[in-house]
């Protein structure tokens, strides 16, 4: 058994090839004379996997979603010498019973696309609820490589695990490893290496159904035996029929012929316990594996988790903790990135349109204008805001890798649920806060599909950091030493509505159905400092991407439209569509300019504050001089509040159109909060004009 | 059983995994002691 190394490379050397793959390479972007083994990177959730895998694949990770479906799919290339490991990252899944959309694409990735070798990652602090996973994976053909990682929180729980004593027992490689520390991963390789050009050499222990139950699966493997359609494992079909999966059960049903079928369902329906005897025989599999390899704390034992836990998942306490990890991660947040997106604004966004104008002082004044205003002050403005994210994503990515965040999960679940949402649904919620792109696709771990959807449509409500930008900008123009009450009550504003608008949703929009909570809560550990810069790159990417394209296009026509026809916004298509929404506009007590602000906030929510400084010909330190004149408090506070209601930006509506795969339904959503900002922009107004506030 | 504040979700231990569960999935949840193991 190779003990851990510590500091080990995951590009590792390794010697031979594989000849039967080098005509038909499997990965991407294979060298000449390359060869690949396709490895399926298994586990349940929280077991580390993600970390495994992003030391094996580094930045050569390609993430997209599975055919179909809005599961996400990463896969990466570990190279050698001269050989490649196509590596890809199944969901993690707690079986391979057809309950979930992440459990059926496991498994079918690892029936049809037949990888290689399969590695199963397993969390040693939990390993009985991790090798019932694994009794599942023996059954399937792929040979399996057991990555018995995060031994060092088994440790800090009083848990000893003898890795050798289990690789003995299985019958398979395990490989010991502390995936943050980097140490296991070249043995991970060379042990899928290996079996991959010794496949004579895997004979694992596989469980057995329990005796009472054996010789009905003998009778549901001769009844259904030539009849199993390609590439489904006979054996693995019939124990599949005999626990219920009802995917198995249709497909068998299709190809059996009707007096087969009977036979079939009758003994299926003489037998409905079946399911307990072959979950038992796994546990009892289970249970001599943990006695033989397995030395368990004493009992009375109290670990960090449960120290920590006393006060993190307490009902008071821990909303305490909640709110305070929120202040510090906003007060960070905007403490060190607020700055450097001024910075930015200010030096490289407003100078490189300068500089643009200088450089192209004798070009066509529509070129100028182009590149300067619809380019760089579009889209460029909105890469200012990277600094912001970057840092909320690392600070919340830090917080996810601990194990916290499914605390607050727990904690916020009384309150997500009042709205019909998931305890769950607060992760991609709090994401909002730093943009709302994030936290639309971050609402597909919500696992019941309606509060899926409700969490999408509820989510442009949560105030993002461009928003918030707006307010910082406007607010002390109007409000002075009151201007940060003004912003925290338009925060509390924009949730209230939230709740109001979840509430209603769920009740009468999708049929107030009961969401179930049902939730690991992890061990806490050290955080990976790679894990979390690779998904704050990832994340990262994806934004500048959005800012590269939609932003950059829907910037331009923006751009078109504020100077054709006369070349100046005063006389052009949005200040004519400013104007027909004037009437609108006097509920709210703002002029045609500001309707503009409010359209041009479409591309990016920070759009307001440009669009404002060339409609008043001022640019953000001149709005202080010349807004006053024409907006009063009152009018101020509805426009603000119109701002932070208001439809949300392009990139945030093409998130919510691929993530409910619905125009129907993303159409609904612009309409709601176009309606819904108004209204309560109006009543503001109204209400404050009524009582003479501001006026 | 971990936690259980008589409101809200409670926690429970299953086979050595911490698992939040709400107080309507609780309800319809059977424990029974099955031999050695800690079911």
């Amino acid at each position: 058994m190779n003990e851990a190394r510590p500091a080990e490379r995951a590009q590792v050397t390794l010697g031979g090839c594989c000849p039967e793959y080098a005509d038909a390479p499997k990965a991407r972007a294979l060298r000449d004379g390359e060869c690949a083994i396709r490895v399926a990177l298994a586990g349940q959730p929280n077991v580390g996997k993600s970390t495994v895998f992003t030391l094996l694949t580094g930045l050569t990770q390609h993430v997209g979603n599975w055919p179909g479906k809005t599961v996400e799919r990463k896969s990466g290339i570990c190279r050698s010498e001269d050989m490649a490991i196509d590596l890809v990252d199944l969901p993690g899944t707690y079986s391979l019973t057809s309950n979930s959309l992440e459990e059926r694409i496991a498994r079918d990735f690892i029936i049809h696309e037949k990888p290689d070798v399969v590695v199963m990652v397993a969390d040693a602090a939990s390993l009985e609820r991790n090798l019932y996973l694994l009794a599942e994976l023996l059954s399937l053909p792929a040979p399996v490589v057991l990555a018995l990682n995060m031994l060092d929180v088994a440790g800090q729980q009083g848990i000893s695990v003898e890795p050798h004593v289990l690789q003995a027992a299985l019958g398979l490689p395990v490989i010991p490893m502390i995936a943050t520390k980097n140490q296991g991963v070249r043995d991970l390789v060379e042990a899928v290496v290996r079996i991959h050009q010794n496949p004579e050499s895997y004979a694992p222990r596989r469980p057995e159904i329990r005796e009472n139950h054996r010789e009905v699966l003998r009778e549901i493997q001769s009844l259904i035996a030539g009849r199993v359609p390609e590439p489904y494992p006979e054996d693995w079909v019939a124990l599949k029929l005999l626990e219920g999966d009802e995917e198995v059960t249709r497909m068998m049903q299709a190809h059996l012929d009707a007096a087969g079928w009977e036979r079939v369902h009758a003994i299926l329906m003489r037998h409905e316990d079946a399911i307990l005897a072959i979950a038992g025989g796994r546990y009892e599999w289970i249970q001599r594996l943990i006695r033989a390899a397995v030395t368990q704390p004493r009992a009375g034992q109290i670990t960090l988790t449960d120290r920590v836990d006393r006060i993190a998942t307490h009902p008071l306490w821990g909303l305490l903790l909640l709110l305070g990890v929120m202040g510090l991660i906003f007060g960070l947040t905007y403490a060190v990135g607020a700055p450097v997106q001024r910075f930015l604004d200010t030096y490289v966004v407003q100078g490189g349109a300068n500089w643009i104008r200088a450089v192209l002082a004798g070009a066509p004044p529509w070129l100028v204008g182009l590149l300067a205003d619809g380019v760089i002050r579009g889209a460029g403005m909105v890469l200012t805001f990277l600094p912001i994210l970057v840092i909320f994503f690392a600070v919340l990515g830090a917080l996810e890798d601990v194990g916290y965040m499914a605390r607050a999960a727990y904690v916020m679940d009384r309150f997500m649920h009042l709205m019909g949402l998931h305890g769950k649904s607060f992760l991609p919620l709090f994401l909002g806060f730093g943009c709302n792109v994030p936290a639309v696709m971050g609402a597909r771990i919500v696992d019941s599909p309606k509060a899926r959807l409700l969490t999408i449509l509820v989510s442009p409500l949560v105030p993002c950091t461009a928003r918030m930008a707006v307010v910082a900008v406007l607010a002390p123009i109007f409000f002075g030493a009151a201007a940060l009450w003004v912003s925290w009550g338009l925060i509390a504003l924009s949730l209230l509505i939230l709740a109001l608008v979840g509430l209603v949703l769920h009740e009468f929009v999708l049929g107030g159905e009961h969401v179930a909570f049902i939730m690991e809560l992890p061990l806490y550990h050290v955080p990976n400092a790679r894990t979390i810069g690779l998904s704050v790159w990832q994340r990262t990417v994806s934004f500048v991407k959005k800012a590269g394209t939609i932003i950059l296009v829907v910037s331009v026509i923006i751009w078109v439209l504020s100077v054709v026809p006369g070349g100046t916004i005063e006389t052009s298509v949005l200040a004519a569509v400013g104007r027909f929404l004037s009437p609108l506009g006097a509920l709210l007590g703002v002029d045609w300019r500001m309707m503009v602000a409010l359209l041009t906030s479409f591309v990016a929510k920070e759009n307001t504050i440009a669009t404002l400084g060339v409609l008043f010909g001022a640019g953000g330190a001149g709005l202080a001089q010349t807004l006053p004149a024409v907006l009063t408090p009152a009018s101020a506070l509805a426009f603000l509040a119109v701002q932070v209601l208001f439809i949300p930006c392009a990139a945030t509506v093409a998130a919510i159109r691929q993530e409910t795969g619905s125009w129907k339904w993303t159409l609904a959503n612009v309409a709601l909060l176009l309606i819904l900002s108004f209204a309560v922009g109006i009543a503001i107004y109204q209400v404050a004009r009524l009582a003479g506030w501001g006026v | 059983m971990v936690q259980n504040f008589g409101h809200g979700p409670v926690i429970v231990l299953v086979r050595d995994t911490r698992i939040a569960l709400g107080r309507g999935e609780v309800s319809r949840v059977r424990v029974t002691l099955n031999g050695d193991s800690h079911e």
